[in-house]
């Protein structure tokens, strides 16, 4: 797969304030690649780099072989955009709006698509804005984005107030796009779904990319947690440093182990004893991403 | 497309376009309803008992003149009344033109479409200018209909005169406030101050004139240009208009420059 988006040793500063410090990544044409990270970590600050809203103080951004300040107005071409906060005009309808946008993109002829969207996501086109609900109102804003069939997908924490319900529907839609070959980059905070969706992440942190992986890959370099219960009494100060043991925790009669890195020496460890029984429990990415929190604490 | 966001903000103007139309209408047809009804000359014979100060800090450097229809005019609509019309529109569709939508945030949505920085700002430069413009038309048409109707004698030049350039001190003040918008991405900031260099400006033309030392400070005012040469008498003065286009000019200059490279809220 070719690289589509390319970012490359992006800062932005504010006055002294590095609100992005010298990240790089590629998002693969055809993927689902998640920018994750907590509040301020430089998620919308990336984004809007990427649309030329703001001007990057150091580094360079393409987007299908185009530059990021040179070539904007065809990149918009290309784009289709949600920002992190979405807000229409209050006198409009939702069909007005759509109407509105897709004038703008010249792409009239998209909007019998918007209209089949709003049907999916149980909208009403003809209320006025400022009679929706937040939620109703973000999903004008995830229908702009994809109605006019953009070939790539940039969406700041696009599900933000949608109902479970809704989220879903979200997630089918982005998994259709997905099949059709276009590329969608994602912020999010649902970390469920980002592990759902996502081919790869990487997660940002104080302005700077702290991991970036495939999901799989980042579900393995995170701490492995085992249920394990032995036959007799056993000291826990068996297992120290040597085995990656980070914690020890006693659930009942059964001890629970976070190993980090390689659980060989842990597994031959533990194998001295008789076993009981043995649990290799799945890491959720809350997990993944507290320890790569924890790991980047302090450190500026 | 290339026209759309001007369309809509002038879309939007709709209903405010009607209010001000008959707003106006009604002022010009209460103003022409006095003016029949009045002896202009008794009147005049107390005004002349009034300090000269005083009449003219109301009716500008000539002070008020009720010995004529225009001199009427002047006093009554065109020195307070139409200015803050125009300006009051002029000046808040041009502060709010960019601003608000950096404001409120409905901007990035739109510049993701394939509009250049470029076209979105001078299609609201359009949008302001259109509607100025539209204010002004409307003082003439009614001032003009109303003449022949109230068979009064308005000089039509003088007429076409004082509304151009009110439309031009409108579209320079609005003008000042796009500029002080793309600096900000603050509305109300760059409405309050448009509002307020109006304000000064005004000051500074009717009070300049009361203090000799100070006199010569009335050629930083735009009212001065937009009325010192008395354009509702004598017509067209071509040389005034060059402040407003000047100042149109360049700001309209600097606030595209500004818009282009500056971070968007
Ligand atoms: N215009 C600005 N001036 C100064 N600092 C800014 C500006 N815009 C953003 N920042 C700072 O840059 C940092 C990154 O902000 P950004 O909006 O990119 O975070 P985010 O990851 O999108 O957070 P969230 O999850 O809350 O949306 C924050 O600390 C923010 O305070
Ligand atoms: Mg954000």
């Amino acid at each position: 797969m070719t690289e589509i988006i390319s970012v490359n040793k992006l800062t932005k500063k504010y006055g002294n304030f590095k609100a992005v410090s010298n990240i790089s990544f590629n998002v693969k044409k055809g993927e689902i690649f998640g920018l994750i990270g907590p509040n301020g970590a430089g998620k919308s600050t990336t984004m809007r780099s990427m649309l030329n809203f703001i001007f990057p103080t150091n580094g360079k951004i393409s987007i299908a072989g185009l530059d990021s300040i040179k070539d904007y107005l065809e990149i918009r071409n290309l784009i289709g955009y949600l920002p992190g906060e979405f807000t229409t005009y209050d006198n409009m309808t939702g069909l007005q709006y759509l109407t509105h946008m897709m004038h703008l993109r010249n792409k009239s002829e998209k909007i019998g698509y918007a209209k089949s969207l709003a049907k999916k996501f149980d909208l009403d086109l003809n209320k006025k804005a400022k009679q929706l609900s937040k939620g109703n109102k973000q999903k004008i804003g995830i229908i702009q984005a994809f109605c006019h069939d953009p070939e790539i997908l940039i969406l700041d924490e696009p599900t933000s107030g949608l109902d479970p319900l809704k989220q879903q529907e979200f997630d089918e839609l982005i998994l259709k796009f997905k099949e059709k070959g276009k590329t969608i980059f994602i912020s999010s905070h649902v970390l469920p779904e980002v592990e759902m969706l996502c081919d790869r992440v990487a997660i940002i942190k104080n302005g700077k990319i702290v991991a970036e992986n495939t999901m799989a890959k980042l579900k393995s370099m995170a701490m492995n947690r085992f249920e394990v219960a032995f036959k007799g009494d056993i000291s826990e100060k068996k297992f120290g440093k040597s085995t990656g043991v980070k914690n020890i925790s006693k659930s009942g009669e059964k001890f629970i182990f976070d190993v980090e890195g390689d659980v060989n020496k842990f597994i031959k460890k533990i194998s001295e004893n008789k076993v009981i029984s043995f649990r290799s429990m799945e890491p959720d990415l809350e997990e993944i991403f507290l320890s790569f929190y924890k790991k980047n604490k302090g450190k500026k | 497309m290339l026209s759309t966001i001007l369309l809509k903000s002038l879309w939007d103007f709709k209903k405010a376009a009607i209010y001000w139309f008959v707003g106006i209408f009604f002022l010009a047809l209460y103003i022409m309803f006095v003016l029949s009804s009045i002896e202009l000359d008794a009147f005049q014979t107390v005004l002349d008992s009034f300090p000269k100060a005083l009449t003219q800090f109301i009716g500008g450097e000539s002070g008020i003149d009720f010995s004529s229809i225009s001199g009427f005019l002047n006093a009554q609509i065109f020195t307070i009344m139409a200015p803050i019309m125009v300006i009051a529109v002029a000046v808040n569709s041009g502060g709010k033109s960019t601003a608000s939508e950096e404001t409120i945030k409905s901007l990035d949505i739109i510049l993701s479409a394939p509009i250049s920085r470029e076209s979105f700002i001078i299609q609201k430069i359009f949008s302001m200018t259109t509607k100025t413009l539209f204010i002004a038309i409307v003082h003439w048409f009614s001032y003009f209909i109303l003449g022949i109707a109230f068979s009064q004698s308005i000089p039509n030049e003088g007429l076409i005169a004082i509304c151009f350039n009110l439309f031009l001190m409108g579209i320079s003040f609005g003008m000042i406030s796009i500029f002080i918008g793309t600096l900000s991405g603050n509305a109300s900031q760059a409405v309050g101050i448009g509002g307020a260099l109006a304000l000064i400006s005004y000051l500074i033309a009717n009070i300049a004139p009361l203090v000799d030392s100070l006199n010569n400070t009335k050629y930083f005012s735009l009212f001065y240009y937009y009325k010192g040469s008395d354009p509702l008498k004598t017509g067209f003065h071509s040389w005034h208009w060059a402040p407003f286009l000047a100042i149109t000019l360049i700001f309209l200059i600097l606030s595209i420059y500004q818009f282009r490279k500056r971070n968007l809220l």
